[in-house]
């Protein structure tokens, strides 16, 4: 498997990414946060409606440019808020593929189709040109309802010359084929983040009511599947110092290391050991 | 120069403490830097000196991390 790119958010900053877009009104937000669902810090995406206008087009996204046929995208995704708001035929995007036009070849995320169903995965994504140049798109939704109790979910996306999946904790929850007359462009740019779509609720009252708040971490792309993390996501444990004397830490008795360092351990109770006396 | 552990970021203050982990979490440990008290005293009272260039009069005293060299310096002749 030959990885594109990947990101962990360890750095603190978006510094990695090409593009950041930000739309919608009021704006939303993004930016690396300390929220440790998976590693120590995930990059937080809110997206808001408005609050005077039908909610169309509100982005919180950040991308980078590839250029493959073959693109798979995984991100960890965790809804802290909105899904229980939203309105029948709205949509939340978490993952984009776009084509060198930058119009969109497939989005992958969540859609409600009426007011009483509960969302399900779903993907929208681009299979015949027309004969004036446009192209022809499809909603597709899984088989499986969202339930609103946040939880990491790992989400893959994956766009080849003819095929789309959607892959939810790696399970193949959505598979496509298509049988364009005119081949599908690359996928020259890849975004993740929260694009939401929406038809049913508007305006948004109060404002700030129908936020999407979204935390992404573990993005990877690649050319071929990626899956999930491989065995369970252990909780990681941060040692510090104050101030920072590479003090040796021990965790149930055996010796782990100096400050700072992050175990993984398993969950449960442990305990932790510093130095009482260090000499720098 | 020598530190000592002082507490935990939630306030405990002994360097081995019990965590119940179902998500990630950090933790920070304290430290201080462990010190020895220099007191000063001459005969006759009231003398000056110089520790490690900070000046003391006879009867105060000066905090300094533990290991610390020190230079004091007494005047040779005093006035009294």
């Amino acid at each position: 498997m030959a990885i594109l790119f990947q990101e962990t958010f360890a750095s603190g900053n978006l510094n990695n990414w090409q593009h950041q877009t930000l739309t919608g009104t009021p704006v939303g937000s993004m930016g690396v946060v300390n929220f440790p669902f998976i590693g120590v810090s995930a990059n937080s995406f809110r997206s808001i409606a408005s609050p005077t206008t039908n909610l169309t087009d509100t982005r919180a996204e950040i991308g980078k440019d590839v250029n493959a046929s073959e693109l798979y995208v995984r991100t960890y995704v965790y809804i802290a808020q909105g899904i229980t708001a939203m309105a029948a035929l709205d949509r939340w995007y978490f993952i984009e593929l776009l084509a060198p036009d930058g119009s969109i070849l497939a989005v992958a995320g969540i859609r409600k189709t009426s007011a009483t169903a509960a969302p399900r995965w779903s993907i929208a994504y681009r299979h015949q040109q027309n004969a004036d140049g446009t192209w022809t798109s499809t909603n597709f939704q899984g088989s499986s309802d969202i339930d609103p109790t946040p939880r990491p979910i790992c989400v893959e996306l994956r766009k080849s010359p003819n095929t789309y999946e959607l892959w939810i904790d790696g399970n193949l929850e959505i598979s496509r084929t298509v049988t364009p007359t005119v081949a599908l462009p690359n996928v020259v740019h890849a975004r993740i983040g929260v694009y939401k779509r929406g038809g049913g609720t508007a305006p948004d009252t109060p404002p700030g009511a129908y936020t999407a708040e979204v935390y992404m971490d573990e993005v990877v792309a690649a050319d071929s599947y990626i899956g999930p993390i491989s065995g369970p996501v252990l909780p990681k444990l941060t040692i510090n110092s104050s101030p920072e004397l590479n003090v040796p830490v021990y965790i149930d008795n055996n010796f782990v290391g100096n400050t700072p360092l992050i175990a993984e351990v398993s969950s449960g109770t442990h305990t932790v050991r510093v130095e009482q006396e260090v000499t720098r | 120069m020598k530190y000592r552990f002082t507490h935990w970021e939630n306030g405990d203050i002994t360097p081995q403490r019990t965590l119940t982990l179902s998500a990630d979490a950090a933790v920070t440990a304290t430290y201080a830097v462990m010190t020895k008290r220099l007191t000063f005293a001459s005969t006759p009272i009231g003398v000056q000196a110089v520790v490690n260039g900070q000046t003391i009069t006879a009867g105060q005293s000066i905090d300094l991390p533990e290991g610390t060299q020190v230079t004091i310096i007494v005047p040779g002749e005093v006035s009294v």
